[in-house]
């Protein structure tokens, strides 16, 4: 007699979340050209893959993987990124790795915050970012928790390969482990399993050989390693090259803008004497504490750092939240759907009153203004003040509401109606985010979590130089390119044009069909006549300099839409070259005057 | 500044502490086990980790593989901790905390003298400063090892570097400039030197003093001032000489001194022409390092270098000789150590050998051979005395040859002497060269060495009266401590034995010295094919014929006589220290501390490394015995200077009339001795005080001082340090100035930097004979075809334009005016860089 194998409730509500969270990471993941922090590392995996010699960055996990998805493959954004983002959807299975300290229920609603969680899954989709880093902590914890101490050690050299995103994780766990030790917690680490240590070893042991030099063929990606430790000690020298910092306000205002739920549930848990009372739980809410103040102190912090205390945010978040998905008693039913129905009502009205407050462009309030002048004003500016009134009203409505139901049911029962209607209407913000994340809203460069530089229109370079290229020497990419920038950027964009070469400067008696410059040589090259430019925009970067968040802060809250400025580079192409064929126009191009 | 200077300070202790485990498991036989020498053990290890992998295209050269090739070292410490356990260690570090203190002030002492003296004159603008400069330059941005020749590009370094490595590495490491690394590094080196030889002689007095260990580490302080601040003589003389003393002046005005004529010292044998105060001649210092006055057979002045450690340090040489100093410690620990080993390793190192077999044949045969010590010793050995080769090659056959010594008069100390012993000697130096050469095969491969062989010294002994100059301080307690031990002894035979090994060595090198005049003077008269060779040799004589230069050469070695009998005493007297006795009941009577004959050991061939050049001499550019005496009486010193302070230390450990003397005697010629660092240190003082900024500054590269480059060079080096790797070309010109300046400062590699150099480094100019001329043609042509194809021809990507070059190539040349032409490099070129007077231009040529 054979058994009949069953797929739990609970294991298919964690494979839906590890589907949906792999499905929101990976979908679409060529949309984007890279900007040049992704096309660095890129660019590394492309030469690697074709055993050019280079010298590695300190991420040499990704580059060693992906120059093998290159070789297996081809090369493209899509598949560039495809490491990070499947690797980054693997923190879904962190609550896994933690069920039995924080509980089932608790487990399960993290794992769903985890995978619809805008930054990770914006992260994820990025080359470079801690993403892949912290893929692979989950994929070592779990594998060491279900007594697969050599997979355990395969993903943790994997951890440690990754480089300078796994200083933050070393450094975090080590300081959260000496304030448990100095606080009298003896055994942070855990039982103690030496039976495991050799396997771990050994995997660990292999892993680095094989993929930290990729089989001695790149034996440089050991030292690209620890290449992290000064690249991570140089962030904290202000003078440093690789000083690129984020405000750390910015870096605070990321969280409840991008995951409120996440955010002030992991914050009631962290609050709670509770938490504190037991071990693991302690620890979790110490890690991420520890882990909040390293990155905050961290003067080359970028948003993207806050990829190592979300996870552990929503653990903390799944303990608060699991009990308020519990069933209401049917006595209770009306009065808490009731107040729920009835915030998400008003939470949907506020919200559509301040997408029409972004719509107005100009309001016209006069001097000593007073109530009464109210009907006398235009049409928008009235508008405009509504707005305002709402957006102060309303939570102050739900404020009362709550109230009332306190006074007259219980505290219990007012708290389950306003999280369930908040929580369903965060849903709904979150899901908003995140389909403007995965860019199916459109390209811009004002997201918190945004490097300096955004994709701008790279892909456009490529067309326009294939465009080029086909009327003069007969296909798409023959045509002789020289480049000034030495930028990974072009580098990649320009990888599958055999006659397209980087020269540091071209000489005045070398006239190549094509060049490829910045708008320093506008004018020189305008004087010489010989060349005709077109701008593209390679990459956008946000105008508004250090400030926490864009001036114009309801428009961005709504659209993300703030000042973008856009790094120009032109394409000089050769007079000659366009006998015989019309002006080539992009949407993206502008003529150079 | 302070930042760096700390961080320096923080990572060489930190080095040590780190691989003091290891340090502990290869020195049990050391009281400090090996604590003193742990700096230099694990920056010699840590180095050789990084270049070897580097080497192999394992590692990068940056801060990642510096790391990871000190991730491997740990592993190393890691293996070592497996025989003790950490809570052993620390017990120990506990009990001898007092010692250990001792040490980290001796060290922090050194260290800050140092920064000290070099704060106050930074400027790395004289002598070779500038190479050494180009060197640590041109290491840090080498993408890899071996390193890139600065000043020949497309070549790598091919010198004894591994001390530049050192320094760069933690140049890159710390993140400071070379300018600042070159000060840092020699202050670094003094430091390491003054604990290495503290370590050394606290080591010896532990195994001979039973007194306790604070006087003991208060004894030990006699090394690093014997070997690091007493000078030699000059200094003392200096000072009498300025003061006119022994010197007279005659009704006519003239001066007249016999003395100062008869010491024959440059310099010192013309009149003081200073004021009636005793001023100092600009530059006096120099002086002591040229005592030593060699003539050739018309009289003309041969230079020769006798530098000693204070010297070294006064003038901030960081060159090989001085760079070595603490790993010649760490090789001095290592060798104490396997002498004062019992010999009975738990595994001993066995290895197939050939040998004689004088009586059953076959003639050569393979047999199996056991060393009293572990396979672990003989690789550590191997790598720490195989660096030597790499820091200093000069330096590698002594100090083998001085460890298969110190293991064979063990073997002979506890077994008994046998001729199988000399055998054991020549095995033991033979294994440990190949397991050098393996070990750093890469520098053998790569390394093309200017010296062609042996060259018998026939005209230039040194005279006594200099040899004293240079060595009087450290000769009268070797002598005094040899004479005690001898009295100790009490074995006539062995002084017998001694002296007959010194006088035979000695004729058997004259009579060695004299073959190639007998054969020459035979062929140059024959009517062999080869007579030419015999001629060739008279014409390195100024073509003397052979009974003339046999008679100057006579002549000479009896006018210097005193000097050799000086050394035929000391070596005799060494000798017998060490001749091994044979009446057991003389042995039981007085028993002799092993650490009295490992310093017997060290006098003796320090005798041999200043006996050697009286009759043999290495060939090298130069075709005298400059570099031979350089370097050879360097290491004398040091060897001396360990055996001077731990004898002084065994003469005066008890309070008798005999040691009081002794004492009075010895505090005379020390304070003698100690004059030349005193007036050094004032000097330097004064210059600082004279200085109009009087800005301390440990960066050698910048500030006003620094006049090898204008303002506008400085931001164009600055630039070029930016900028990618490519090959630069700029004017190229005499050694010791500042051709060269901008390779020097930048790390670009100069298409030819100062070609005098080159020609040592390699031995030849035949790589790079044509460049200079090319050169030329480059920046004067007025053809830009001519121009590109030599850009092309060298794929040189950066030509400087400055006040140097237009200079340079402003020359005539039989009759005809040659102007540098920039006029094409303008046309035709990009001008990446421009600053008043300079312009970079850059082709289109881009580094691989």
């Amino acid at each position: 007699m054979t058994e009949k194998k069953t797929i739990s409730l609970e294991t298919g509500l964690y494979l839906l979340a590890l589907a949906l969270g792999l499905a929101f990471r990976l979908i679409g993941l060529g949309s984007l050209p890279f900007n040049e922090t992704e096309a660095s590392w890129a660019w590394q995996a492309y030469q690697v893959s074709g055993s050019e010699p280079v010298l590695i960055g300190s991420q040499p996990a990704y580059v060693m993987l992906t120059s093998l998805v290159f070789t297996l493959f081809a090369s493209s954004e899509a598949l560039a990124r495809m490491l990070p983002a499947f690797f980054g959807g693997m923190v879904v299975l962190l609550p896994l790795v933690f069920r039995e300290e924080i509980g089932r229920k608790a487990a399960l609603v993290a794992a769903f915050g985890l995978a619809l969680d805008p930054m990770m899954v914006a992260l994820s989709r990025q080359v470079g970012s801690p993403m892949m880093a912290v893929g692979f902590t989950v994929l070592a914890l779990l594998f060491w928790k279900r007594a697969k101490p050599g997979f355990a050690g395969v993903f943790a050299a994997l951890l440690l390969l990754s480089g300078l995103p796994a200083v933050t994780l070393i450094l975090g766990l080590v300081v959260t482990i000496a304030l448990l030790v100095i606080s009298g917690f003896r055994r942070p680490w855990g039982e103690q399993r030496p039976e495991r240590i050799k396997p771990f070893l050994i995997g660990g042991g292999l892993t680095f050989f094989v993929l930290g030099t990729l089989w001695m063929r790149y034996p440089q990606g050991l030292s690209a390693m620890m290449q992290a430790i000064p690249d991570y000690l140089a962030g904290w020298m202000p003078s440093s090259l690789t000083f690129r910092q984020a405000p750390w306000l910015r870096v605070v205002a990321a969280l409840p803008l991008y995951q409120p739920i996440g955010l002030l549930f992991g914050f009631v848990a962290v609050m709670k004497n509770k938490t504190w009372e037991e071990d693991s739980k302690r620890f979790l809410a110490l890690f991420v504490v520890v882990v909040m103040a390293l990155i905050l102190a961290y003067p080359s912090r970028q948003t993207a750092d806050l990829a190592w205390a979300l996870p552990v945010i929503w653990l903390l978040a799944g303990i608060e939240l699991a009990p308020l998905m519990g069933p209401v008693e049917k006595k209770d039913r009306l009065i808490v759907w009731g107040q729920a129905i009835t915030i998400l009502a008003m939470l949907s009205f506020w919200w559509a009153r301040i997408i029409s407050a972004t719509r107005i462009y100009y309001v016209n309030i006069p001097e000593g203004f007073i109530l009464r002048d109210f009907v006398s004003l235009d049409y928008a500016t009235k508008d405009y003040l509504i707005s305002m009134v709402i957006f102060v009203v309303v939570p102050l409505t739900i404020a009362v509401l709550a109230i009332i139901v306190i006074t007259s049911w219980s505290k219990q029962l007012a708290l389950q109606g306003f999280l369930r209607g908040l929580g369903i209407f965060a849903i709904f913000y979150v899901v908003m985010v995140l389909f403007g994340i995965d860019d199916l809203r459109r390209r811009q460069a004002n997201e918190l979590w945004s490097p300096v530089m955004s994709p701008g229109y790279a892909d456009d370079l490529r067309d326009a130089l294939a465009e080029l290229s086909e009327p003069s020497v007969g296909n798409r990419d023959e045509l002789e390119v020289v480049y000034t920038l030495d930028m990974a950027l072009l580098h990649w964009q320009l990888r599958d044009m055999p006659n397209a070469r980087y020269a540091a400067v071209i000489t005045p008696d070398e006239s190549p069909a094509v060049i490829i410059d910045d708008l320093s040589s506008v004018e020189e090259m305008n004087a010489s006549g010989s060349y005709r430019g077109e701008k593209i925009a390679l990459q956008l970067f946000r105008s508004w300099g250090d400030r926490i968040l864009p001036q114009d802060f309801d428009r961005w809250f709504v659209f993300r839409e703030a000042p973008v400025e856009k790094q120009w580079v032109v394409v000089w192409a050769r007079e000659d070259i366009f006998t015989g064929f019309q002006d080539i126009k992009t949407s993206t191009g502008e003529p150079v005057e | 500044m302070i930042w760096s200077v700390f961080v320096w300070y923080l990572v060489a202790v930190g080095i040590g502490l780190l691989v003091f485990p290891l340090a502990y498991r290869l020195f049990p036989n050391l009281n400090d086990r090996g604590y003193s020498v742990s700096r230099a053990l694990g920056l010699l290890l840590w180095g050789y980790l990084f270049w070897l992998l580097s080497s192999y295209g394992l590692l990068p050269n940056t801060v990642g593989g510096y790391l990871l090739a000190l991730a491997l070292l740990f592993g190393l410490v890691t293996w070592a901790l497996r025989k003790y356990a950490l809570t052993e260690i620390a017990a120990w570090l506990k009990e001898k905390e007092g010692y250990l203190l001792a040490v980290e002030l001796v060290f922090l002492i050194g260290y800050a003298f140092m920064i000290l003296m070099r704060g106050m004159e930074p400027e790395l603008l004289t002598t070779e400063k500038p190479m050494e400069l180009a060197f640590i330059n041109a290491i840090l941005r080498s993408p890899s090892m071996p390193p890139l020749d600065p000043w020949l590009a497309d070549y790598s370094i091919s010198y004894y570097y591994f001390g530049y490595v050192i320094v760069a590495m933690l140049a890159k490491f710390t993140g400071v400039t070379a300018g600042m690394a070159f000060n840092l590094a020699i202050s670094l080196v003094f430091a390491m030197a003054a604990v290495g030889g503290y370590g050394i002689v606290y080591n010896l007095l532990a195994v001979f003093s039973k007194e306790k260990p604070a006087g003991r580490a208060f004894q030990a302080l006699r090394g690093p001032v014997f070997v690091l601040l007493l000078s030699n003589l000059e200094g003392f003389l200096e000072y009498l000489h300025a003061r006119g003393v022994f010197w007279t002046q005659t009704a006519d005005g003239v001066w007249q001194s016999k003395f100062w004529r008869w010491l024959d010292i440059l310099d010192l044998s013309s009149p003081p022409t200073a004021s009636a105060e005793g001023d100092l001649r600009y530059w006096w210092w120099w002086r002591a390092s040229r005592v030593i006055h060699d003539t050739d057979i018309l009289g003309n002045h041969r230079e020769v270098i006798n530098e000693f450690p204070f010297f070294s340090y006064f003038l901030a040489d960081l060159h090989p000789h001085v760079l070595t100093m603490p790993f010649v410690f760490l090789v001095l620990a290592l060798t104490l150590n396997l002498f004062l080993d019992r010999g009975a390793p738990e595994h001993p190192f066995r290895i197939w050998m050939p040998g004689f077999n004088f009586q059953t044949g076959p003639f050569v045969e393979f047999r199996s051979v056991e060393f009293g010590f572990s396979f672990q010793t003989f690789i550590f050995s191997s790598v720490i005395l195989g660096g030597i080769a790499f820091l200093n090659i000069w330096d590698w056959p002594w100090y083998v040859g001085l460890f298969a010594a110190a293991y064979v008069l063990r073997q002979a100390g506890e077994s008994g002497w046998q001729w199988g012993r000399l055998w054991e000697f020549l095995g033991l130096g033979l294994l440990l060269g190949v397991a050098g050469v393996l070990a750093y095969l890469p520098f053998f491969l790569s390394f093309s060495s200017q010296a062609g062989g042996f060259m018998v010294n026939l005209i230039n002994p040194t005279r006594g009266a200099q040899l004293w100059v240079m060595f009087g301080t450290l000769f009268l307690p070797l002598v005094g401590f040899l004479l005690y031990l001898l009295r100790r002894k009490g074995d006539r035979r062995s002084l017998f034995g001694g002296f007959g090994l010194s006088i035979g060595i000695t004729l058997l090198l004259f009579l060695v010295s004299l073959v190639p005049l007998l054969a020459a003077g035979w062929l140059a008269h024959s009517d062999s094919p080869r007579a030419y060779l015999g001629l060739e040799f008279f014409n390195q004589y100024a073509g003397v014929s052979f009974q003339e230069l046999l008679d100057v050469s006579l002549a000479r070695r009896g006018a210097a006589i005193a000097g050799l009998l000086s050394m035929v005493v000391l070596i005799g007297l060494a000798a017998a220290a060490l001749w091994p006795r044979r009446n057991e009941e003389t042995q039981e009577k007085a028993k002799i501390p092993k650490s009295h004959l490992f310093a017997g050991l060290l006098i003796l061939f320090g005798g041999a490394l200043v006996l050697i050049p009286e009759f043999v001499f290495l060939v090298d550019l130069f075709s005298h015995r400059m570099n031979t005496i350089f370097k050879f009486y360097y290491q004398a010193w040091l060897l001396w200077g360990v055996a001077a302070a731990y004898g002084s230390g065994v003469l005066l450990h008890k309070i008798d009339l005999k040691s009081t003397l002794y004492g009075l005697v010895l505090a005379v010629v020390v304070t003698m001795g100690l004059v030349y660092p005193l007036m050094g240190i004032h000097t330097r003082i004064s210059s600082f005080l004279d200085r109009t900024d009087r800005q301390f500054n440990l960066d050698g590269t910048v500030g006003s001082h620094y006049y090898f480059l204008s303002a506008d060079e400085k931001q164009a080096v600055l630039w070029l340090q930016q900028a990618p790797l490519g090959t630069l070309v700029e004017a190229v010109g005499g050694s010791y100035s500042n051709y060269a300046r901008i390779s020097a400062n930048s790390g670009q590699p100069a298409l030819l930097g100062w070609p005098g150099h080159e020609d040592q480094w390699r031995g030849s100019r035949e790589l790079f004979a044509a460049r200079q001329d090319d050169i030329f043609r480059l920046y004067t042509t007025q053809s830009w075809v001519e121009a590109e194809n030599l850009i092309q021809k060298y794929g040189i990507t950066y030509i400087v334009v400055s006040t140097l070059e237009r200079t340079t190539y402003n020359v005539r040349i039989n009759d005809v005016q040659y102007l540098l032409n920039e006029d094409k490099f303008a046309r035709f070129l990009t001008p990446v860089f421009q600053s008043g007077s300079i312009t970079i231009y850059q082709t289109s040529i881009t580094a691989p």
